[in-house]
């Protein structure tokens, strides 16, 4: 392990290596006899659904093809937060920065959230306060922390408290303030206008402003009107300087599972594949409430990296998980498979979308278990499908 | 492998690389995925495949055309409307997908090759955004891809270029970035206007100096197409202008020629910078002035970048243009990201009106180009997919350009001011079979230094296209009779019968890895990954079991350029 690895990669180092073999209602079974019952549970399925998508770029693929083929919903385990964003993104549109233009240049952090630590735990000494910025000095960039919260802020950022619910309305005033237009009121969500309009004031002098949120807390029912306002914001200040929005947070390449689904089928993810033509819906393809509105009846729950705990639902369910994935009860069939990145390469995207990461194997175990893609694919295998194309040639000029 | 051969018997090939013998019915014989000699008499033949004088054509290649990477895929999620709008579900060949003008990475290559088209080239990859770029074309069946790698915007060559460096550490540096990011060439995006616009400039002319590094775009320009040319990289720099749409802008055109200086070089999506600002809206062709300058420079090819009335979406690197034409984005909403100290993405979607002056002005530029610039060898054919308009438009503007009645009809049909202001209507010329299959597989396959691709000589790759010669050539290119990828049937009248995967082109030439001691320390510290987490493995590529990756020979002094 490399001394640049995360806090949450170091995490999976520690987790004990599952025995290589399979469960079907808590009995362990060989690999092939756990793919037969899965395939038999999918088979009778009217309504499926393949959830989780915390996985590698070809994990995704391969859950998706194999919803493709039963006609099922797709959804991340915590897409709730990236759905925030992306219904902004159809709304609004967004301007923003990745994370390498940022450290370089920004100058100015306007944040909106709280517990950045856990939800970004390299913010601060990444992107915020990189040791050998480009365009400003090490250590010069200031800004504000709006959210819940009191404790100390970091060196050169102020602390300006507030409920989240507001943000929508505190981003409005900054914009407004911004335009040199005068909000109403003497505070808005909590914070004073004066605050307000020293950080408006901010936003104006910096060369290269950032407007940041997490979307993991902003309000459950209305993130995305919030995002349309940080984005709003973010143009106002651009009419004079530069600014960018940074989202933050996100976790199981919940933002890699979905550009997969996009580029493959041209849909986000909360999509119904293979039923005809895909289907998109972020409300009714939310497979949280699908579950509690017990509208499914097999589910495929892929957990291959961190960051998608399994649903506690009665459905029943294949679970194909890591070693040490907590289980809230035993599922019909279980499926332990290899961690991308620690038992076997691959790629995942990286939070600002830009890079798609190499992941690379740096651990060889005497039980190795399979990956999910190989046993997603050996999951199709044994379902009904019209003929596979024939490839054209196999060679490889190199 | 195997003894076989497959006999297309019977056709009128139209291959501009040979000297015809007057049109005559010819045989082709294909074999392991090749174009083969005429065999012995006693060879085995398998299929045979009676053309009945149809016209055979090598595979077409489309050298512009925005079909994957981050940007695209970003356009895919901003407009769900259209992916509802355009959608299909999977039918036992085909994999389920949808779009129109940002089309899902299966769907791409089913239409392509339901075209007869047989290789595509991504042309805007930005290095910072080239494993997801091979990760989404992965996933693009049947056709040949390749990317070119984007420069000249980047931090990293400003800084050098800005502290002195040589042009042969430049050198190294583009070749370098051509072998980490796994790209066929290089394309500079509005030179030094990215980097500007991320210092809040909003406009950067040819001598204009970058307001933190103090070069110019000129310099920036000459320096990369020197390396190029230098490195025996076949594609010269791919160049996308300064001033992007802005009324005037034919003139920091003309003066890019006149930069280049006899260097080789490929001006993309002419038609977009091509605009003068005569008449009473002060916005006018300047079509004839461009071309002059093309047909005077024989160093120079182009694409034109036609747009098609309609719905798209338009997709640049260019985000200093995209920001400043955000108002008209239709529907209202737009991104742009500034990228990883090398470049950005802006996307605006937009309708492109028959009955609106300046829309209708652009479709008539475009065509204006192509008819003006006297040599097929050195104009493509290309929409700028999806800027100007989907790829799958390509069929219509072939049949603008083969048949002046049906284009005048068109013209006709659109804002009645632009007839007045176009000298579109008085030109005559008409597009022969010849010169379309120059323009869209021969030039193309020759400025890409594609030696066994774009003709169907003994040993080319076996991408054969049979047309029916319909008098309606927009029906004709729609809808080939027959094509074939590597050798094996692909589409029958215009549907798919059988899928596969393509290679990925890239180029490799030789440069001295010292450079990695200068990019080293750079990527520690001040980008986001490390060297060697930058660079894409052969293995990413290979490893997929999803074609393989063919290497485009560097030139040698017997081969002929421009």
């Amino acid at each position: 392990m490399t001394a640049n690895g995360c806090a949450r990669a170091r995490t999976l180092f520690a987790l004990p290596a599952l025995p290589a073999h399979c469960f079907i209602n808590g009995r362990a079974v060989p690999l092939d006899e756990a793919l037969d019952a899965a395939a038999a549970l999918l088979r009778d399925a009217v309504s499926p659904a393949v959830g989780g998508l915390a996985a590698d770029t070809e994990g995704v693929s391969a859950a998706l093809a194999l919803a493709e083929r039963l006609g099922a919903v797709v959804d991340h385990a915590a897409s709730d937060s990236l759905f925030h964003g992306l219904r902004a993104l159809q709304v609004t549109g967004t301007m923003t920065a990745t994370f390498g233009e940022i450290r370089n240049r920004a100058d100015l952090f306007v944040l909106f959230g709280t517990e950045f630590e856990r939800h970004a735990p390299r913010l601060f000494d990444r992107i915020v306060r990189p040791p050998t910025p480009l365009f400003r000095d090490a250590g010069a960039a200031r800004g504000f922390l709006i959210g819940p919260g009191d404790g100390p802020a970091q060196d050169g950022f102020e602390r300006l408290s507030a409920d989240l619910t507001h943000a929508p309305a505190i981003a409005a005033a900054l914009s407004q303030l911004l335009a040199g237009e005068t909000p109403r009121g003497d505070q808005v969500g909590g914070i004073a206008m004066e605050d307000l309009a020293r950080v408006a004031a901010a936003l104006r002098e910096a060369h290269f402003g950032v407007v940041g949120w997490i979307a993991a807390t902003l309000d459950p029912t209305a993130g995305d009107v919030a995002i349309e306002a940080f984005n709003r914001l973010v143009v106002t200040a651009n009419a004079s300087t530069r600014c960018a929005g940074l989202p933050l947070g996100g976790k199981g390449n919940a933002l890699g599972a979905n550009y997969v689904c996009a580029w493959q089928y041209g849909v986000p993810l909360r999509s119904r594949l293979g039923a005809g033509p895909p289907e998109h819906d972020p409300l009714r393809y939310r497979l949280k409430s699908l579950l509690a509105g017990d509208e499914v009846d097999a589910l495929v729950w892929l957990s291959a990296l961190n960051g998608a705990e399994l649903p506690d639902t009665r459905t029943p369910m294949i679970v194909l998980a890591r070693p040490g994935q907590p289980l809230p009860r035993d599922p019909e069939v279980l499926i332990p498979v290899a961690i991308p990145g620690l038992d076997h390469s691959g790629s995942i995207h990286r939070g600002d979308g830009v890079a798609a990461l190499p992941l690379r194997r740096l651990r060889t175990t005497a039980m190795t278990l399979p990956s999910a893609a190989s046993v997603l694919s050996a999951l199709l295998d044994r379902l009904p499908s019209s003929p596979l194309p024939v490839p054209l040639r196999e060679t490889a000029h190199v | 492998m195997s003894d076989a051969y497959t006999l297309l018997r019977g056709g009128r090939v139209c291959d501009p690389t040979v000297s015809t013998d007057g049109g005559g019915l010819r045989d082709l014989y294909l074999k392991d995925g090749r174009i083969a000699a005429t065999p012995p008499q006693d060879a085995r033949i398998g299929e045979v495949v009676d053309l009945d004088g149809r016209i055979v054509m090598a595979g077409a290649i489309d050298i512009h055309s925005h079909i994957g990477g981050g940007k695209v895929n970003l356009a895919r999620l901003l407009l769900p409307e259209e992916h509802r709008e355009h959608a299909s579900g999977p039918d036992g060949l085909r994999r389920s997908g949808s779009g129109l003008f940002t089309p899902s990475s299966f769907v791409t290559g089913y239409r392509y090759a339901e075209m007869g088209y047989t290789a595509a080239f991504e042309p805007a990859m930005l290095p910072s955004n080239a494993r997801h770029t091979h990760l989404e074309l992965a996933d693009v069946p049947i056709i040949d891809k390749g990317c070119y790698a984007v420069l000249g915007n980047d931090d990293f060559l400003l800084e050098r270029l800005a502290a002195g460096a040589t042009q042969s550490e430049v050198n190294d540096y583009v070749a370098w970035t051509l072998h980490a990011t796994q790209a066929v060439g290089v394309k500079v995006v509005n030179p030094g206007g990215i980097s500007a616009f991320k210092f809040n400039q909003r406009r950067l002319d040819l001598d204009e100096a970058h307001p933190h590094y103090g070069i110019t775009p000129r310099r920036i320009l000459t320096t990369l197409a020197t390396s190029l040319s230098d490195l025996a990289v076949p594609h010269p720099l791919h160049i996308h202008c300064n001033n992007l749409g802005i009324p005037g802008n034919e003139a920091v055109t003309r003066d890019t020629i006149a930069a280049l200086d006899g260097l080789p070089a490929h001006l993309t999506h002419l038609q977009f910078h091509s605009y003068g600002t005569e008449g009473d809206r002060r916005f006018s062709s300047a079509a004839a002035e461009i071309a002059e300058a093309v047909n005077r420079s024989p160093n120079i090819s182009v694409d034109v970048g036609q747009i098609i009335f309609g719905q798209t979406i338009t997709a640049s690197a260019d985000i200093m243009s995209q920001f400043r034409n955000s108002g008209l984005a239709s529907p209202r909403k737009w991104v742009c990201t500034d990228i990883e100290c090398d470049g950005g993405c802006g996307l605006v979607p937009f309708r492109y009106r028959d009955k609106a002056f300046v829309n209708a002005l652009q479709w008539a530029i475009g065509l204006e180009l192509f008819l003006l610039i006297e040599d097929p060898w050195r104009v493509y054919l290309t929409t700028d997919h999806p800027n100007g308009g989907p790829f799958t438009s390509y069929p219509h503007l072939i049949r603008l350009l083969m048949d002046r009645s049906f284009r005048n009809e068109q013209l006709a049909r659109i804002n009645p001011d632009v007839a007045a202001h176009s000298r579109l209507g008085s030109l005559e010329r008409e597009y022969t079979l010849d010169e379309i299959a120059i323009m869209t597989r021969a030039g193309p396959a020759r400025v890409l230094g594609l030696r066994d691709r774009g003709h169907l000589r003994p040993g080319a790759v076996a991408d054969v296209v049979v047309y029916d010669d319909l008098p309606d050539r927009e029906a004709m290119f729609a809808a080939p009779a027959w094509v074939f990828k590597n050798g094996r049937p692909v589409a029958r009248n215009g549907r798919l019968t059988a899928t596969g995967w393509g290679d990925t082109i890239v180029v490799r030439p030789e440069f001295d890895p010292a450079i990695e001691r200068r990019l080293k320390p750079w990527f520690e510290d001040h980008q986001t990954v490390r060297l060697g987490n930058f660079r894409i493995a052969d293995g990413e590529i290979l490893d997929h079991g999803r074609g393989g990756l063919s290497i485009v020979p560097t030139l040698t002094a017997s081969d002929p350029c421009f």
